[in-house]
């Protein structure tokens, strides 16, 4: 009744400051716990996800050990001149911590150590290194892949990477594949993997070692090789991608019930204060007849 | 190039035709045509799959997915694949 009579008196109509704070803090509270519902639920499905991709990731390493093993073994000499290649390995998706910007980071601090005469060659797998990539270095960029990440990468994702990065044409003396490798469901460690060209394989020292190797099986084997490390890079990746975004939803639900709760306290506390006032109002009004 | 999927006879004859002359020849006639190992080794998976009994081969084939999709890159920007 007061509020409506002062409405009508006043001019120009001025919000009752408390009121309007009020309203406001209940907004923001359902705002927040709209928020925290999304990020619960998307913890629960990286949970499932994870789970998946941990449970698939075992079967998949051997790949990437065998073909590193080999290289070792073979002493398969690294050159750290030359020309350039490097792979970065992330996905389409977001909200998943620093999984995709570490991996963009170690791979501008290469960049940035590069001599100026050497050609380097990014290959982009996942819109997330394309997009923080392409504004400084897009002139590097020789191809990217998209559609990574709705689903667990396959033998069949990683051959196509493969092909297409062998029939891309570029000459490079040396290569690395930039990617995640999962340790444990908190934590990942940004990685790289060396990518050997033909020549420094058959120029390997200790290739004697191995049994009736011809040039045709060797390339043959490298080629396999080289897809099954992709293969590798990107099942590790996609790994910890999930994990890192499980805790990264965890940590985001946390947040917002913490500022539930203090919303709810200040929510509570103007509630009390405008019924405080409007007793004194009222009470004072009543005094004054 | 190869229909996913589906057995297609031409997989057949290239896997067979491969499997023979590099047999006779000790040669890899794949190369020849213009595959890599892993494109072969790719067709040869498909056959294998499309040779399982029924009730396997539904399972199997569900594996021979591939969802990534590749964009050539030239002088900063994104060249249209043909």
């Amino acid at each position: 009744m007061l509020k409506q009579a002062v409405q009508v008196c006043s001019p120009v109509w001025v919000p009752n400051r408390n009121m309007a704070t009020l309203k406001d803090i209940s907004i923001r509270l359902k705002s927040v716990s709209n928020i925290q519902k999304i990020t619960k639920s998307m913890k629960m499905v990286s949970a499932a996800k994870y789970a998946r991709a941990e449970r698939d990731l075992k079967p998949a390493r051997p790949y990437g050990k065998a073909a590193q093993a080999f290289y070792d073994a073979a002493e398969v000499e690294t050159s750290d001149k030359g020309s350039h290649l490097i792979v970065a390995v992330t996905s389409d998706r977001g909200l998943c911590g620093a999984v995709h910007s570490s991996i963009v980071r170690a791979i501008r601090a290469t960049l940035n150590e590069t001599p100026a005469g050497e050609e380097t060659k990014l290959i982009l797998i996942g819109d997330k290194a394309r997009g923080m990539l392409h504004r400084q270095h897009g002139s590097k960029i020789l191809m990217t892949f998209s559609d990574v990440g709705k689903k667990p990468p396959t033998f069949n994702d990683a051959s196509e990477v493969a092909n297409q990065i062998m029939n891309c044409g570029f000459d490079f003396e040396r290569g690395s594949v930039y990617y995640n490798v999962y340790k444990s469901v908190v934590s990942y460690q940004t990685t790289t993997l060396p990518i050997h060209s033909m020549s420094a394989v058959t120029k390997a020292k200790n290739m004697g070692m191995y049994d009736s190797v011809d040039d045709e099986l060797l390339r043959s084997y490298s080629e396999f090789q080289f897809a099954s490390l992709i293969y590798y890079a990107m099942k590790e990746a996609a790994t910890s991608e999930q994990s890192s975004r499980m805790t990264a939803m965890d940590g985001a639900s946390k947040n917002a019930g913490e500022m539930i709760d203090k919303l709810t306290l200040t929510y509570n506390r103007t509630r009390q204060a405008v019924i405080t006032r409007e007793l004194i109002e009222i009470i004072s009004g009543a005094a004054a007849v | 190039m190869w229909n996913a999927g589906i057995l297609l006879k031409a997989d057949i004859l290239v896997v067979c035709a491969c499997l023979v002359l590099a047999n006779i020849f000790k040669m890899p006639f794949w190369r020849d045509v213009g595959l890599n190992y892993v494109q072969y080794s790719q067709v040869c998976a498909r056959v294998i799959r499309a040779c399982l009994k029924p009730e396997l081969r539904v399972e199997a084939i569900k594996r021979d997915e591939k969802s990534i999709r590749h964009i050539k890159w030239k002088d900063g920007k994104a060249v249209k694949n043909e």
